[in-house]
């Protein structure tokens, strides 16, 4: 449908700044998620979008016009809240007509498309109920509805999910993502759950201090994290500090000894960083089995018991930890707490960050 | 979003010049008993005359009298029903918020008559039983600020909970009373008492009507009968209102907590 | 839970035989009497008596009375409530207002009446001031003393009485269905006519008759300005009380009676339209 350009936007309230340089380009019928902590400026960039906050500087552009200075009501954007903000006073037909008799359609083409909407979202034959007398997942299934009655150009998801219970939150997450990829509409979605990020979206936008850290499908972000803040931020992570020794033979110096990457490292001998592993990365040796790259020998600490992973907590050096996840299989021994392993980790899932 | 701004402005301003021109006026016109120069003979005026200081004494202790009694009926009503009556709740709280639907002056017809001289219970033949009945419809005046005041304050601290805490405990009836619960509750009695103290303080209605000379007769005689006087007491009464109304947001808004539970006197490491 | 014990009367006891005795055995002595004749009999003549044109008259005054001033106040007090909830004030001046507002709601009786003869009484502040401009108020026909004067003495009360009340619902307005309201289209007034209103009706409405019934039971404040000269029904009964002027007591238990019903319903309504309000505060 259409294309979103977010050019240098910059966000101020007062001298403290929220958005710091932001670009991003959502290609037609894009959902691309802006992923982050609390205070990342996120839903402030959101809101620059939808028109509820003025940029201190920076252009928004939908399908090549410029709507920076256009108000909320003249973009033709739909929006879904977080708290649902379903107008109280309206059934769920009359909510989801809003948008249509406001841009003043006929009767009978409003009455056509609120049917529509409400099949589509699977509330048909609920129109005359009022918000109160609904669910959290209802309600936000109108709200919806809603948003995506008048056909706008661009649909902004905030955090529309985080209020609902577990199991509707994920039946939920799939239902819009279907309705987006059958309507073909561009999508911003503002979450703090990368779970639910990954799940959704074509591209995912981590952000960090009102900058960009990352943008990337979910894999390039989860798989290569560019900076230690998107690893550390999505995921488990293990962090081991080394020395370069040779770059380009991707040799290096760690605490619990040398680890070889055998592959070429871009920094001078010498430089400080760190090695990341993720715990499923990582896997246990037993006797016989020949491990092709990088190993340790560790004391298990303790094991968590996580349904499908038992994770493991183990020191492979005086004040190092090492977090290894293993499969839950049936039958399958696994070491008790106090025992001492070995640890193997494929040298192409060593990534090195700062 | 600027012309609304501009609007509320002028909005705020017009209803601030209204709320404190007769406040000024008041004042202005308080000072000015003496001729040709601005004093406060009027002030000094009221405060030298007996019949004030007789009056507002006599509605001080009236006032009083009405809010210890109002607080031992409703304190352990409000803790009862709560607690062990929940069924009676709704009538409870029904006949607690009826005085706000009766006006004072029908109230004080419906004591007068039924209490009058041909009554079974004479009160109003005697000047000690008017007085009582004066303090009677005063504690019925306040019974729904006062009820409302404690039973949102029982309702802030999980009554029940806090009872049985303390008879797991091994405490005794009286003292899960006295120890427990008056003492998380005393920040709502207080803010219930002062409600009713600005209530009854300036009453006219049932005071004239049992002929007490209270303050708020006085005020209505001094209007006839004075000029300057009304004036630096209308300016007095703000004040006294604003006093009260502030002692009790700060009463109502303490957390019950801290200085009132032993235990967390100090940092225990 | 314990056992209900017979003990646990004990503790509701005083509670209730203090609200019998002041409270329901006065209000039923008051009921019973105005449909009795003053032989002992059964008789519906006392409310008919309401009817005469003296007392009916009185109604329709205080009624009126009523009215206005709850009008008034409503409109004020709901400008003034929106200004200082949504007009983007500075949050000292919100505290400052609301502060004042709890005092100037308790601020009734005489003093109130003294403050206003000191401003707009014939020697007042403001009716000089206007004077020497050549503006002669009581020349045009404005008296402190008539209905508009009394009017505008209650709006002291009656519009931070509003903005108190009215608070909660302007605060329960959330900025989300605004900025919905935009997202869909919609420019300020659209807002407002689809969405704002329609919530925000039962609570002014309901606030509307909570200050109605509080101009209605109002004494002190008139008969300090008017001494007993406005017939209203609050000084009528008090003059009936005083001396018997309507020479039957019977009609006084009516009068009485015709007042709190008159509460009853005005009460009944705020507290359904609450109910109703209520319902979308989620």
């Amino acid at each position: 449908m259409s294309q979103l350009t977010l050019r240098a936007l910059n966000k101020s309230f007062g001298t403290n700044a929220v958005v710091k340089d932001f670009d991003l380009t959502m290609e037609d019928g894009e959902f691309i998620s802006l992923l982050g902590p609390s205070g990342c400026g996120k839903t402030t960039v959101l809101r620059m979008v939808a028109g509820f906050e003025a940029p201190s500087s920076g252009a928004i552009h939908i399908d090549g016009n410029d709507v920076t200075a256009l108000q909320a009501r003249q973009r033709q954007i739909g929006m879904m809240f977080q708290s649902y903000a379903l107008f109280p006073n309206l059934t769920v037909a009359g909510n989801v007509a809003f948008g249509l008799k406001v841009a003043r359609l006929p009767r009978a083409e409003v009455d056509l498309r609120v049917n529509e909407m409400l099949e589509m979202v699977g509330l048909a034959g609920l129109g005359g109920r009022y918000p109160y007398q609904l669910s959290g997942g209802q309600q936000q299934r109108v709200a919806l509805a809603r948003a995506i009655a008048p056909r706008p150009r661009v649909l902004l998801l905030d955090e529309p999910l985080s209020a609902l219970d577990a199991k509707i939150r994920v039946s939920l997450r799939g239902e819009i993502r279907a309705i987006q990829r059958r309507l073909g509409i561009s999508t911003l979605f503002v979450t703090h759950d990368q779970e639910e990020a990954m799940a959704m979206s074509d591209r995912v936008v981590v952000m960090a201090h009102g900058r960009a850290e990352q943008v990337g499908r979910p894999d390039q972000i989860y798989n290569r994290p560019a900076t230690r803040f998107v690893a550390e931020f999505i995921g488990a992570l293990n962090l081991l500090p080394a020395t370069v020794t040779d770059p380009a033979a991707g040799q290096l110096d760690t605490p619990v000894g040398p680890v070889a990457l055998n592959r070429p490292i871009a920094r001078s001998a010498g430089a400080a960083l760190h090695l990341a592993i993720r715990p499923e990365g990582l896997h246990i040796l037993l006797n016989g089995d020949v491990a092709n790259g990088p190993t340790f020998t560790g004391k298990v600490l303790d094991r968590d018991f996580l349904g499908p992973i038992i994770r493991l907590r183990t020191e492979i050096g005086p004040g190092t930890a090492m977090t290894v996840d293993c499969f839950n299989r049936d039958g399958a021994s696994l070491p008790e707490p106090g025992q001492t392993i070995r640890l193997a980790v494929d040298a192409a899932a060593v990534f090195p960050l700062d | 979003m600027k012309r609304v701004s501009l609007a509320s402005w002028l909005i705020t301003i017009l209803a601030g010049l209204y709320f404190l021109v007769p406040l000024y006026a008041a004042f202005q016109f308080s000072l000015q008993m003496k001729r040709d120069t601005l004093s406060f003979a009027a002030y000094a005026s009221v405060f030298q005359s007996d019949v004030f200081l007789r009056a507002f004494v006599f509605s001080l202790v009236a006032s009083l009298a009405a809010i210890m009694a109002g607080a031992a009926l409703v304190v352990p009503t409000a803790y009862w029903v709560r607690l062990r009556l929940p069924k009676l709740r709704p009538v409870v709280e029904f006949i607690s918020l009826l005085p706000l639907i009766i006006p004072s002056v029908v109230l004080v017809f419906g004591h007068i008559r039924m209490f009058g001289s041909s009554s079974f219970l004479p009160l109003t033949t005697t000047d000690l039983g008017t007085n009582l009945l004066l303090v009677a419809g005063y504690v019925v005046l306040s019974l729904p600020y006062m009820f409302r005041a404690i039973d949102n304050g029982m309702a802030a601290i999980d009554i029940g909970t806090l009872t049985e805490a303390a008879e797991s405990l091994g405490a005794s009836r009286a003292r899960i009373i006295l120890g427990v619960i008056f003492p998380n509750i005393r920040a709502a009695i207080v803010s219930g008492a002062f409600l009713t103290f600005s209530i009854c303080l300036g009453e006219f209605a049932i005071a004239s009507l049992l002929n007490r000379q209270t303050f708020g007769p006085y005020l209505v005689q001094l209007g006839q009968d004075r000029a300057y006087e009304p004036a630096a007491l209308a300016i007095m009464s703000f004040g006294l209102t604003w006093i009260l109304m502030a002692l009790m947001q700060a009463f109502a808004n303490r957390k019950p907590g801290q200085r009132l539970l032993p235990f967390r006197k100090g940092p225990t490491r | 839970m314990q056992p209900i014990s017979r003990m646990s009367w004990l503790g509701v006891l005083p509670w209730f035989g203090f609200t019998l005795l002041f409270l329901i055995a006065p209000m039923s002595y008051l009921i019973l009497g105005a449909f009795q004749s003053p032989e002992g009999g059964l008789t519906l003549a006392n409310m008919a008596g309401l009817s005469a044109p003296d007392i009916a008259a009185s109604f329709w005054l205080s009624i009126r009375l009523s009215l206005a001033s709850a009008l008034v106040g409503t409109v004020t007090g709901l400008l003034l409530a929106h200004a200082v909830v949504l007009g983007g004030l500075p949050i000292w001046l919100r505290r400052a207002i609301t502060a004042f507002c709890g005092v100037a709601s308790n601020f009734a009786g005489v003093p109130l009446a003294f403050a206003f003869i000191a401003t707009l009484g014939r020697l007042g502040l403001v009716t000089v001031l206007l004077k020497s401009l050549g503006l002669d108020l009581y020349a045009m026909g404005f008296s402190l003393f008539s209905f508009w004067g009394l009017t505008l003495t209650y709006l002291y009360f009656q519009m931070p009485l509003m903005l108190l009340v009215i608070t909660p619902a302007l605060e329960g307005l959330r900025p989300e269905w605004r900025e919905a309201a935009e997202s869909l289209g919609a420019d300020g007034a659209q807002y407002w006519l689809r969405v704002g209103a329609p919530v925000l009706a039962p609570s002014v409405l309901g606030c509307f008759l909570l200050l109605f019934a509080n101009a209605f039971g109002t004494l002190a404040t008139i008969i300090a300005l008017t001494g007993s000269n406005f017939s209203v029904v609050p000084i009528l009964l008090f003059q009936q009380i005083r001396g018997n002027v309507l020479y039957n007591p019977n009609l006084g238990y009516a009068l009485a009676l015709g007042m709190v019903l008159i509460m009853v319903v005005s009460n009944l309504l705020y507290l359904a339209l609450r109910a109703r309000a209520e319902r979308w505060q989620k």
